[in-house]
């Protein structure tokens, strides 16, 4: 009788741990992914349309970078501001006054490397996520280099825990596609719908929202096998405080310049969907620059 | 006499021609890898380095250099978008200077985490003579980041006005945050969200100047 009143407790902490920790997206990422605020990454955007003639002179305009289109994807339709802000606001408390403090705590215990094995673990784990999306997208390049990348980290690098193939100087360019239902749903021409800040998720959009509840609850392994929830909602609660350690900084530097910063992270979020639904196909071959700079210059006396 | 005629002529030319070399380098690419350039250079100088009393002088020294290959009148006007045209020319400065302020009261401290990273010049894009794009990649080791310059040519030189990382573009965060606040519906309520633009834009600069951290670390307002 006693037993089962302490798993009771037990299962209320893990719980209420969960729902306190819980911030941004729980979806198939690597450590560049970003956390709250797109900000860094990899990616290209469309190709730029150069034909003067198409664009009245219009001191303004910007149609003739040829992203307008992405821009207009990137326009909100916000018809639930109202609850959009107070969202906002309830998770911005969350992440200075929760979050924060527990991922510092937790930078401080565990140093960079285990950190980065068990992003390398999650990441490994997530799989299923990021080939669903490739396949049905049909990026079967992106797919291949994500099956390959599982077998060989989880075969030779201890189950995941290394990465064994994540470096530029492995013999096929190996990048995980970052991909998700969001974008598989972009892709295939499904609007944003209106914009819709989830609580603990952070921003997302009604299409997002649809293709992460997918993502989390269906194509995540940790829902699988009849784990009971709140095991695998505290892995991903985990996942993402692990995670949020790579990331500290971002949404502050965010907040720091803006001035309305409801409004400056909904940009920010539908401009980074926009760029990861366009890019429809990232090229392998890394482009050749035709100069750099040089970082060991000295000023010229 | 003749022959020293002839090498003048020759040496003539030769300038003439290195002129010409000199003209076609005026690209965006050429000009903005100078410009970055010499930031690094400051922020390697061995001058300012692990001297607390000369950060201000190099941060002095940054700001200028960013000016100089920033047009910040034609940032501020981009981001303000259309109402920008309503805006009576004390106005113009008065924007233009608190934007400027709040750009680099933000983005100065971020380019002293600076540590050795090169940046890759891949491409440029010019369009009409006058608008150009550069696109860059960060080399930061791990993982490239690709920032998109975009450039205007006023008076000769190319000078950047808006940036561009991940699909995020300056100047478009910065507009949808002003059009928020600058109801164009009519003339008097242009006039009042221009009075809480510069409220909240003098507000903003001067939280940033009094703590740059605490304006953050605080949650909102």
């Amino acid at each position: 009788m006693t037993r089962n009143y302490s798993t009771t407790i037990l299962a209320f902490l893990v719980l209420t741990m969960i729902l306190l920790t819980f911030p941004s997206q729980v979806r198939s990422a690597d450590t560049q992914n970003p956390v709250m605020v797109a900000q860094v990454g990899s990616g290209v955007i469309g190709a730029v349309k150069n034909n003067p003639e198409e664009y009245p002179d219009d001191e303004f305009s910007e149609d003739m970078w040829g992203d307008s289109e992405h821009h207009e994807e990137a326009y909100a339709s916000d018809p639930w501001q109202g609850y959009n802000r107070a969202m906002f606001k309830f998770n911005d408390y969350l992440y200075f006054n929760i979050m924060k403090p527990i991922t510092k705590g937790y930078m401080w215990a565990v140093p960079l490397r285990p950190r980065t094995w068990t992003n390398n673990f999650f990441q490994n784990m997530l799989y299923p996520v990021r080939l669903t999306s490739c396949l049905l997208q049909g990026k079967f390049y992106t797919a291949g280099a994500e099956t390959s990348k599982f077998i060989a980290n989880s075969l030779f690098g201890m189950g995941g825990l290394g990465n064994v193939v994540g470096e530029a100087q492995s013999t096929m360019p190996l990048y995980l596609g970052d991909e998700d239902l969001g974008q598989t749903f972009g892709v295939w021409g499904i609007p944003n719908g209106p914009y819709f800040v989830l609580p603990f998720f952070g921003p997302s959009t009604i299409r997002d929202s649809v293709g992460l509840g997918i993502d989390t609850f269906v194509l995540n392994p940790f829902w699988w096998f009849g784990i009971p929830w709140y095991y695998s909602a505290s892995a991903g609660a985990y996942n993402q405080i692990n995670k949020l350690s790579f990331h500290i900084g971002e949404y502050e530097s965010l907040k720091e310049g803006s001035i309305d910063p409801y409004l400056a992270l909904r940009d920010a979020y539908l401009s980074y969907r926009a760029k990861q639904v366009r890019d429809a196909k990232i090229d392998p071959n890394k482009p050749k620059p035709q100069m750099t700079t040089n970082p060991d210059a000295a000023p010229q006396k | 006499m003749k022959r020293t005629l002839s090498i003048l002529v020759i040496v003539v030319l030769l300038c003439l021609s290195a002129g010409a070399g000199f003209a076609a380098e005026n690209s965006p690419m050429v000009r903005l890898r100078s410009g970055i350039q010499g930031v690094i250079a400051i922020l390697n100088d061995p001058e300012y380095k692990g001297d607390p009393a000369m950060e201000a002088e190099k941060a002095h020294k940054i700001r200028e250099t960013i000016k100089d290959f920033f047009n910040f009148e034609e940032l501020s006007k981009r981001s303000v978008g259309r109402p920008w045209l309503k805006f009576t020319p004390e106005e113009k400065e008065r924007f233009v200077s608190l934007f400027t302020n709040l750009l680099e009261q933000t983005y100065l401290g971020r380019v002293g985490e600076y540590s050795g990273e090169k940046v890759a010049f891949d491409k440029e894009t010019i369009i009409k003579g006058k608008y150009a794009q550069v696109d860059t990649r960060l080399l930061t080791g791990k993982q490239d980041i690709p920032v998109f310059y975009r450039m205007k040519l006023t008076d000769g030189e190319w000078d950047v006005y808006d940036v561009k990382i991940e699909g995020v573009s300056l100047v478009k965060n910065y507009r949808t945050q002003f059009t928020g606040i600058l109801d164009t519906t009519n003339d008097k309520t242009l006039e009042a969200g221009k009075k809480e633009l510069f409220k909240r834009l003098e507000k903003k600069c001067a939280e940033l100047k009094a703590n740059p951290k605490a304006a953050t670390d605080n949650g909102i307002e």
